[in-house]
């Protein structure tokens, strides 16, 4: 294979596999919450849980996300409608909002480990051990250099 | 454990616990992802204990196994 096409070839990959990824990601996600949450959704409530407690500033969901706080405002407020959060005044500073996951935004964060879980180990079911070892050292170094480009 | 783990998946299904085969995949029992998420939940609350969901551990045999070997 020649230069040019090995290129185009990794091009196509990389952005066929991301999205593939994302695809069955959402198809899942969406199954698993009854359609009611969006994939934004998903990693709002898996960033909250992220915190001490389940709890977050809307300010630190922003930071983590790397979104915007009125876009983080947007989808907090969604997600209190829907039940799966809770949304209160900080008593050291009225001004800042505390999100936090609810028992049923426990459960989805959950669900949602779940689901990546299930994804990695039918992957892993895909290639030998030695693969494996490989596919992870090349992950790990195209991650690498992205991650130097942001 | 295994006793108490399996009289908690008998009230949630609303069954008899003779009837809870304890090595039989929760797939098996009738139980779909989210059923699995609030048994854990449920053991969580009534034990006391931390679990994560896991396919490793997708019977109340390993789960037993799991809750003994890290409580």
């Amino acid at each position: 294979m020649d230069d040019r096409k090995r290129l185009e070839e990794l091009n196509t990959l990389l952005v066929d596999t991301f999205d593939a990824v994302m695809q069955v990601e959402e198809k899942s996600l969406r199954h698993v919450g009854g359609g009611e949450l969006s994939i934004a959704e998903f990693h709002t409530l898996e960033c909250i849980g992220k915190g001490e407690d389940n709890r977050r500033t809307v300010g630190e969901i922003a930071e983590a996300l790397e979104v915007t706080v009125p876009t983080v405002t947007v989808c907090v407020g969604k997600l209190v409608k829907k039940g799966y959060v809770t949304k209160t005044r900080s008593e050291k500073d009225a001004r800042v909002a505390i999100i936090e996951l609810t028992r049923e935004g426990r459960k989805m964060n959950r669900l949602h480990r779940y689901f990546h879980e299930q994804m990695l180990l039918a992957v892993q079911d895909e290639f030998s051990e030695e693969e494996m070892e490989y596919l992870i050292r090349c992950l790990r170094r195209l991650n690498g250099f992205f991650e130097d480009k942001l | 454990m295994k006793e108490k783990l399996v009289e908690i998946l008998a009230e949630y299904k609303n069954v008899d616990p003779s009837e809870i085969k304890t090595d039989a995949p929760f797939t098996e029992l009738g139980l779909d992802s989210l059923d699995v998420a609030e048994l854990v939940m449920q053991i969580e609350d009534e034990l006391g204990v931390t679990l994560e969901m896991s396919v490793k551990y997708n019977t109340i045999d390993k789960l037993a196994a799991y809750i003994e070997e890290h409580s």
